[in-house]
């Protein structure tokens, strides 16, 4: 019988809907403020904190982090949403607290947010917590049943707009972030952040355990997106040398999980695209030509745009994130999934869509 | 200075991993080192030999137990969640374990451990009873790490804090704490004081300054996590850049509460009358709680008596303690003061049986080819190189033997830097009768370091000179596969897919069964073949070629797979 103590909670009050009132529609018209929500009863009001008993957009659950494939990869199973732990729930404020300067913009919290209370303005995310004529406040803490009612109420509601528009200033001040947060992070963040934009865009991931030296790996992927796949992951200059860390990978895994190559997608995640004048793009073109290894390569600013528009991957073939010394470009690629044009001149900044000559 | 272990540096795997081992294990009432390496293998939280799963416990497990990777893992594990108080070990033997009352508190805050964790590092002291140390010395590391920073204008950098806080005899000495501090304030401003006071220590305590760098490895990762400090790069301090832990506002804070607290150590309990002694023990342990954010409303009363318990002992019954029992007394002493959280009965205790003893022998593969020196009554097909027979003439003079001079040159290279090995290596195989070339550098096309350049089977090879790594690593093997995809697709030379890609290096790899294992999955997947070959095996061809009339078959070398085994026939 356990006679421990517990840690201090403060009673948080719940939010509820009016009786027999439910979101029809979710719009993200106007940049830096909550989404506006059109309800059954024909009014519309902004997304607003439900104070959810399970923190979606601080935590994951252990059931959303499995990935049906390579089971037994030691996977580390850190559940914190947010890479950079910008946002923070403790038991002693009512609503998630985001720390702007560790923020990095990526929407992740966004994205998870059933009411769409949390935004991004060109610092960082917000969280709004008051009550509105469809958020009303209760006289009851927040329980695991109010939450999970009203999350079903947006599950399924078709939304419109994008969190926040890409620009190229914007996509420069994302890049400064990363590269500002990336040095007060454990070693465990560019996996950490490749992981969960991932997951964002559709793509089931697993991150190696840090300080386990017998797997090299640093991702393995899976369904939804892809059937089988595996990630290296750089933020810096040694991206150079992912394709051929990823050649390893996936001779690991043809070699314990009886699959065949073919079957395997590797993914080089990085910040930029290597330059042109670096080795990368013609050695990616020769293992194709030699091995018939098709290796993809996606950068963290696409993640982004990616995840902000709400937008699915799905990875049948390994052409979808092809490139080569042919042409080394993100753009068609991501245009493509978005159905519109991007709002970016040249490669973006140094290179998210395009590589830098 | 302090050993502390280190099974990895990232804080939050390591509380997963002991979350996972309490939910596996909390029924049983002891469990042992074996029982973990089970759980952590079983919850994909630990890997051996590049495998993973029940395969790594099968390729792990030794019957030399202190050779066997996850069992020495575990020991690590278990000697950190000992000095973190979340594991006792049994009294009659030391590693047989059970948890704790504080552990069981680890769990309860599970979605936000950070606050009991720190509690948990500021209460590591030294000498203690759980790991079962004496000694004259009285150290509370984390305390004595993030004041010596305080004082040190908010900043510390890796070799300070071996020199300083982790070599302290008794942080509790003003007069010793500020000769430390002044030590290293006299150190700084010239690297090379730094350097010599660290070898001097490195001598005195006879421990290998790596391995001394070892030791700090958990604590800066810890310093990182909390937020107490971060890392920055400085070039004021000495004359370079130099990477320096900095003191966060939050780090301040922690030194301003470590400041307004008394700091308890086991032997001011000493002499005590019982009821004050464990009122102090209640205390220490239910202060520590609160500061982490517990619920201390169920034991006010209990804390209510001991404050008036201790009144006279620490003359402000409100006063704040450092002390954290569960990691410092003797384990069956705490655990009578607090409740039994487990319910698990001592009749439930039962060894988990591993089933993993005697295959490993039989199930790692070790992928090695033969290349054979025949006497031969052929001459040598090209003279070798004046420098590689001058090389073994000296060499054979001094010894008389050609084992002994193949060994007598390998030492001579022992610390060769690229710009000698790669030359000689490629002298070697034209000794050999190849035409090899090493390449120049800056050459995109020619990745390679060398190349054996044939009709129809030119090879690539990687070469790692002993100054770049003693023993050949993955690292290289993926670089021969590099160097084989180059090859065959930019046909700068003609060769065919199934003609081996050579590493050459100084040592066989370190871990054999890592490098094979690569080597083999390379060739399953790509049907790519890769030979490694030890600068030791390839004088002896050498020397078997031009000094004993033999010779080796070069279809043998084309098609090297795994590891050269020369014999000699």
């Amino acid at each position: 019988m356990y006679q421990t103590l517990r840690p201090k909670r403060i009673d948080r009050p719940a939010k509820s809907l009016p009786d027999k009132i439910k979101p029809i529609q979710i719009d993200w018209h106007e940049q830096y403020f909550p989404a506006k929500i059109t309800f059954s009863d024909g009014k519309t009001s902004i997304g607003s904190c439900i104070r959810c008993f399970h923190p979606f957009c601080v935590e994951y659950s252990p059931k959303e982090l499995e990935l049906s494939v390579f089971q037994d990869f030691p996977a580390d199973k850190n559940s914190d949403v947010c890479p950079t732990s910008a946002i923070s729930w403790t038991h002693e404020t009512l609503s998630p607290v985001i720390n702007k300067e560790a923020c990095i913009l990526c929407g992740l919290c966004v994205s998870r947010c059933p009411t769409r209370a949390i935004y991004l303005d060109n610092d960082g995310a917000c969280v709004n917590d008051e009550p509105n004529a469809h958020f009303i406040l209760q006289n009851t803490p927040s329980d695991s049943e109010t939450t999970a009612i009203i999350t079903r109420l947006f599950q399924k509601v078709p939304e419109k707009g994008i969190y926040l528009f890409e620009s190229d200033i914007l996509m420069k001040k994302v890049r400064e972030k990363v590269e500002g947060v990336a040095h007060t992070q454990s070693a465990q963040f560019p996996n950490h952040l490749a992981r969960n934009l991932l997951i964002a865009v559709g793509i089931g991931a697993a991150m190696r355990r840090r300080g386990d030296t017998n797997i090299r790996m640093d991702l393995v992927l899976g369904p939804p997106g892809v059937k089988h796949g595996t990630g290296e992951v750089e933020l810096g200059a040694e991206v150079l040398d992912a394709p051929r860390n990823i050649l390893d990978n996936v001779a690991i895994l043809v070699a314990r999980y009886e699959l065949s190559k073919d079957n395997i997608i590797p993914f080089v995640v990085s910040l930029d695209l290597p330059n042109l004048r670096s080795e990368y793009w013609q050695f990616i073109k020769d293992v194709k030509n030699v091995l018939d290894v098709k290796i993809s390569s996606i950068t963290i600013g696409a993640l982004i745009v990616l995840t902000w528009s709400r937008a699915k991957i799905l990875i049948r073939t390994g052409e979808e994130f092809y490139i080569d010394i042919d042409s080394p470009s993100l753009r068609p690629r991501i245009e493509k999934i978005l159905g519109r044009t991007l709002n970016i001149k040249d490669a973006g900044y140094p290179g998210f869509l395009e590589s830098s000559k | 200075m302090l050993r502390i272990a280190n099974p990895g540096s990232d804080i939050d795997s390591f509380i997963k991993i002991y979350c996972e081992l309490y939910d596996a294990l909390i029924d049983r009432a002891t469990f042992t080192l074996d029982d973990m390496s089970k759980t952590l293998v079983e919850r994909s939280l630990a890997t051996s030999c590049g495998y993973m799963g029940e395969e790594a416990l099968i390729r792990s497990t030794r019957e030399d137990r202190t050779r066997d990777p996850l069992y020495n893992q575990s020991k690590m594990y278990s000697e950190l969640f000992k000095i973190l108080g979340w594991l006792h070990p049994l009294p009659n033997s030391a590693l047989t374990f059970r948890f704790t009352y504080l552990g069981a508190h680890i769990i309860e805050a599970q979605c936000e451990p950070k606050e009991i964790f720190k509690e948990s590092i500021l209460g590591i002291v030294y000498p203690n009873a759980i790991l079962n140390i004496s000694g004259s010395y009285s150290l509370r590391p984390f305390s004595a790490i993030l004041r010596t920073m305080n004082s040190l204008d908010g900043l510390l950098c890796r070799d300070e804090l071996i020199i300083g806080p982790l070599c302290l005899d008794d942080d509790r000495d003003s007069d010793k704490f500020s000769s430390m501090l002044e030590e290293i304030a006299s150190i700084r401003g010239k690297w090379a004081r730094l350097g010599k006071k660290l070898q001097t220590l490195s001598d005195k305590r006879n421990i290998a300054k790596t391995t001394m760098e070892n030791y700090t490895r958990f604590p800066i990762a810890v310093l990182k996590w909390t937020g107490w400090s971060i890392s920055e790069r400085r070039r004021d301090v000495y004359e370079r850049s130099v990477p320096f832990l900095i003191l966060t506002d939050e780090g301040k804070k922690v030194v301003e509460t470590l400041q307004s607290c008394r700091d308890i150590r086991a032997k001011d309990l000493a002499g005590l009358d019982e009821e004050t002694k464990v009122s102090l023990v209640r205390l220490g342990f239910y202060q520590m709680l609160g500061r982490a954010g517990f619920e201390l409303e169920p034991v006010a009363e209990q804390i209510a008596k001991d404050r008036r318990h201790v009144t006279k002992f620490l003359g402000n019954p409100n006063m704040s303690l450092i002390f954290s029992p569960f990691q410092e007394l003797e384990p069956e002493y705490v655990k009578s003061l607090f409740p039994d959280f487990t319910g698990a009965s001592a009749s439930a205790q039962h060894e988990v049986k591993t089933k993993i003893f005697k295959k490993f022998s039989t199930v790692l593969s070790r992928i090695s080819s033969k290349v054979s020196l025949v006497a031969s009554n052929k001459t040598h097909g090209s003279p070798a190189d004046k420098e590689i027979i001058d090389l073994f003439n000296i060499a054979l003079q001094k010894t008389k033997d050609v084992d002994a001079a193949v060994e007598l040159i390998a030492h001579y290279l022992s610390g060769a830097n690229k710009d000698k090995f790669y030359p000689l290596v490629a002298g070697l195989f034209r000794a050999l009768g190849y035409d090899c070339r090493h390449s120049r550098p800056g050459v995109n096309y020619e990745r390679w370091d060398a190349l054996i350049s044939d009709e129809h089977n030119s090879i690539p090879i990687e070469i790692k000179s002993p100054g770049e790594e003693e023993f050949i690593s993955v690292k290289a093997v993926r670089q021969a596969l590099e160097n084989k995809i180059i090859l065959l697709a930019r046909k700068a030379f003609p060769t065919r897919s199934e003609t081996t890609s050579l590493v050459v290096g100084y040592n066989l790899p370190n871990d054999r069964s890592e490098v094979t294992s690569l080597i083999s999955d390379i060739y399953k997947a790509y049907g790519v073949v890769i030979g490694i070959i030890d600068i030791r095996s390839l004088l002896r061809l050498v020397a078997g070629t031009l000094f004993e009339g033999k010779k080796h078959n070069p279809d043998e070398l084309i098609n090297l797979h795994g590891i050269i085994d020369v014999s000699d026939a």
